[in-house]
């Protein structure tokens, strides 16, 4: 039996950096639920269907901040996420079909 | 230098399977002997240097990785420029790679090379080309596949999504058959120069086989084709698409010796690939409402199946016979990933040294 030498054709996976949660906040009376769609058929009529689900549990009224994306095969920009992130305390993604 | 195993040589395919290291065919081990000479062709002083750079996934390609793959994939060491310029043009922007090798859709990475050099390492363009039994075409595409699973992490059930996937996703990879004056070769088309090889990459669904062999008129088999190409369930049907289309001889000829340009060709069947959208309706196809894809009819009722003429990309390939062509759909509308082309760096020609985020390669001289 012969031994030979042959190399890795993978790549590890890259680690993940681990990131502190943000503080966790009392939601105000009004909160802002921001939404985003990934374009998908439906995606609007569903994540409206899970908002107005949400505001119920709450039992408050709610306002919402939309973000629609133009085509599902792109992530939305970092400056993008910025914005959601300082105006809406809740945000839910839409994702995949 | 990339990681080593040391095992026995009888225990190398069954070690690779079980690692998940290959597409479900046996490998030839990547030796480092094998691996270095392919690095030697590209004079890659720096086997780390990077092809390019995957954000979404945090992951790159270097020369080593795409060496040590295309030995696995059975390539000959004077492939490895066509594979190397192929990833680059993967890691163009416009091509979406990330998506491509994600959605459910399951796209092939199709590469369609244009040049001398698909002549010099005996690439073929005619009979059986999207066939098997060429060993460049089979293993250029195939190494193609495997630093998609191997480095970038797309695997079946992770994250490659595919729903079905198709055959294609082996390998598809063809050489064009350069086309008689004044049609100029794919190359040309696509503003590099003649003596350049090009690699165009489009990630495409299944090819699908046209066949027109009762008439020689240019536009009853043109027209015949775009039908086709309008098919209700294909995907990108009426949502702004595109695809390469490759003409066999017989075809091409009838539309040459009728005096038809490319272009020409291009803007028939872009026109004739418009479908209305009662016809989509009646074949019961949902045509999508405020979503990503407008499905707004335009004002004669019709919509885009492929965006514009210059969104056919016409290729001439295939043997003689009865009359045969194909079809091969890019998997999804053009707002969501795009064909890319990059020139193929002979043997001897450095690669750019391009820093941690891998090479922006121009894209024509």
């Amino acid at each position: 039996m012969a031994e030979i030498t042959v190399l890795r054709p993978d790549e590890p996976a890259p680690p993940t950096a681990s990131v502190a949660l943000a503080p966790r906040r009392e939601l105000p009376e009004r909160p802002v639920i921001g939404v985003i769609s990934n374009g998908k058929p439906l995606a609007k009529e569903l994540l409206d269907a899970l908002v107005a689900e949400f505001a119920l549990k709450l039992g408050r009224e709610v306002d919402v901040e939309r973000l629609a994306k133009p085509s599902a095969a792109y992530v939305i920009s970092a400056e993008e996420a910025d914005v959601m992130a300082v105006r809406a305390h809740v945000i839910i993604s839409g994702l995949g079909d | 230098m990339a990681d080593s195993l040391v095992m026995e040589e009888l225990d190398v395919q069954e070690a690779f399977f079980d690692r998940g290291w290959t597409d479900g065919l046996p490998i030839v081990a990547p030796t480092p002997d094998r691996v270095q000479a392919m690095l030697d062709l590209v004079l890659a002083d720096d086997p780390e240097l990077l092809i390019g750079f995957l954000p979404a996934r945090g992951r790159g390609v270097t020369l080593e990785k795409a060496a040590i793959n295309a030995v696995m994939a059975g390539c000959r060491t004077e492939y490895f420029p066509v594979v190397v310029a192929a990833l680059e043009a993967m890691f163009d922007e416009a091509f979406n790679l990330h998506t491509v090798l994600t959605s459910t859709g399951g796209a092939a990475l199709c590469a369609i090379v244009s040049g001398p050099i698909a002549q010099e390492i005996g690439m073929n363009a005619r009979h059986n080309v999207l066939g098997q039994g060429n060993r460049a075409n089979a293993t250029i595409g195939r190494a193609l596949r495997l630093v998609s699973m191997n480095v970038l992490g797309s695997k079946p059930g992770e994250s490659d999504a595919s729903s079905f996937g198709h055959p294609g996703k082996f390998t598809l990879c063809f050489a064009e058959d350069p086309p008689p004056a004044p049609w100029e070769p794919l190359r040309r088309q696509l503003g590099y120069f003649e003596e350049d090889t090009t690699v165009t990459m489009v990630p495409v669904e299944g090819p699908h086989q046209l066949a027109q062999q009762l008439t020689d008129s240019a536009a009853d088999v043109l027209r015949s084709f775009a039908t086709s190409i309008r098919h209700p369930t294909w995907f990108a049907t009426g949502k702004q698409g595109h695809g390469a289309l490759l003409l066999g001889p017989e075809h091409a000829g009838f539309c040459l010796r009728e005096g038809w340009t490319q272009q020409q060709v291009r803007e028939y069947v872009h026109d004739q690939a418009r479908v209305p959208a009662a016809e989509l309706v009646a074949a019961g196809v949902h045509l999508e409402e405020n979503a990503q894809h407008d499905m707004h009819p335009d004002a004669d009722g019709k919509l885009a199946t492929i965006r514009s003429p210059d969104d056919v990309l016409l290729v001439t390939a295939g043997g003689e016979g009865a009359g045969w062509s194909a079809w091969l759909p890019a998997w999804a509308p053009t707002i969501h990933a795009y064909r890319a082309t990059r020139r193929v760096r002979p043997a001897g020609e450095p690669l750019p040294e391009c820093g941690p985020e891998g090479c922006i390669v121009p894209w024509m001289r």
